[in-house]
This record gives C-alpha cells, sequence and structure tokens, in this order.
C-alpha cells in the first residue's frame, strides 16, 4: 500500500501544522465539525496518541502526538481522525434531525392516551382523538 | 519551526473544552505522580505539571495528563 501523504502537504494552506516535536496540528472549522463530533473522534485517539485542544477564531485547533513517536504513524493517524470526524459529525447531524420524531415515539410508548395518530401525527391537545363509545362498550359490555 | 502546546511548561485548558471538575478530578488522581499547578484565568486554566522524582520523563507525565483531563471530559460531555 503506497504510503500517505503528510497532512501538511496535502491540506489546504494553514489547515495542518508541523511542530519540531513531531506532532502535527489540525485546524477544524467548528461551522463543518461540531465540538460533539471532534470531541468523539477525539476520544477515540487518546490510547494511541497524545491530544491537545485549543479554541482559536472559530476553529478548533487539534494537537496530535503519537505515543510511538513515528512520523508515518502520525500521518495515517490524522487521515484516520478526519475520517472519522465526517462519520461522527453525520451522526451527530441525523442525531439532531431525527431527535424529535425519537422523543415523539418514547413519548407515545410511554403515555396512557394517543400522542400521535395512525398517520405519524402529533395530535394536538385541543383536537383529542374521537373516542369509539361503541368500540368501547362492545370491548367491555355494561351489565 | 516551534515545539507544540504538548511540548510546552504550561498548558492552557480552555473552559469550553475541558471540563473543571474533570481537572480538578485529574488532579487528584495524580497526586502521587505529580504536582499539579492551576491558575484560573477567564475562560481557561492553566496547568503546569511537576511530576514527582524518579518520574521516566516529565513531558510523558504532563502529555498522560492532559488526556487524562480529555478523556474524563469528553466522557461527561457525552453522558450530559
Amino acid at each position: 500500500m503506497p504510503e500517505l501523504p503528510p497532512p501538511e502537504a496535502a491540506l489546504p494552506t494553514g489547515a495542518a501544522v508541523r511542530f519540531d516535536d513531531g506532532a502535527l496540528r489540525l485546524s477544524l472549522a467548528t461551522d463543518i465539525y461540531s465540538v460533539s463530533a471532534i470531541l468523539r473522534s477525539c476520544y477515540w485517539l487518546t490510547n494511541r496518541c497524545y491530544v491537545h485542544l485549543a479554541p482559536s477564531a472559530g476553529n478548533i485547533e487539534v494537537t496530535l502526538l503519537v505515543k510511538a513517536r513515528e512520523e508515518n504513524e502520525t500521518n495515517s493517524l490524522a487521515w484516520e481522525f478526519l475520517n472519522s470526524l465526517v462519520d461522527n459529525q453525520l451522526r451527530v447531524s441525523i442525531q439532531q434531525e431525527t431527535a424529535a420524531v425519537r422523543e415523539m415515539i418514547v413519548e407515545q410508548a410511554f403515555a396512557d392516551v394517543d400522542v400521535i395518530d395512525d398517520r405519524g401525527r402529533r395530535v394536538a391537545p385541543s383536537h383529542p382523538p374521537k373516542v369509539d363509545q361503541q368500540a368501547i362498550t362492545t370491548w367491555r359490555p355494561v351489565r | 519551526m516551534a515545539t507544540s502546546s504538548l511540548s510546552e511548561e504550561k498548558v492552557l485548558l480552555h473552559h469550553i473544552l475541558y471540563d473543571e471538575d474533570c481537572l480538578k478530578a485529574a488532579c487528584e488522581a495524580y497526586k502521587t505522580f505529580a504536582v499539579v499547578s492551576v491558575e484560573r484565568g477567564e475562560g481557561y486554566s492553566s496547568i503546569e505539571v511537576a511530576p514527582m522524582p524518579g518520574a521516566p520523563d516529565p513531558e510523558t507525565v504532563q502529555r498522560e495528563f492532559l488526556n487524562y483531563v480529555l478523556d474524563l471530559s469528553i466522557k461527561k460531555y457525552l453522558a450530559s
């Protein structure tokens, strides 16, 4: 497998900076990657490298230094980290987009009365669903 | 080229990323390995880790400490 290029050579200028001590600093724009996605991806890294995070004018700077101290390892970890960021950002976005539906399903599961109708629409509190009195009578006949 | 923040003596931990309670917990957990000095600023804490005599590599102790604070902070963030 061909060696991966160093991120500082392949990414736009300033997006990745290499330091004397072998560490690599990635600048991540928070309007693309949320703090939540960045933290999730960092958590996955801390067993293999040292990580430091710092905010900087609309960005979060992630400094990585591989514990093994091999530059190739830093490069491959940085690329894996960037891929994992995309993955985690997608998960965060889907979680946000589907939050209302998930809440409604859980609410319905624990509710005594219907909070959503049979077409999946939320029942307005002022318009309770019609009760079929005959069905109730049939199901539990009054003697 | 300069050295990275991971090699500096004093490291800034911003509170939007590093939880203050987690920093306190990490200081407590590391008290047998190192003396951690914390100076509180506006929205950040400046920390300096001085390992106890006999520690193999002071830089490694500091970096492991930073990872530990980050781990605790992320766990707290994801659980909230």
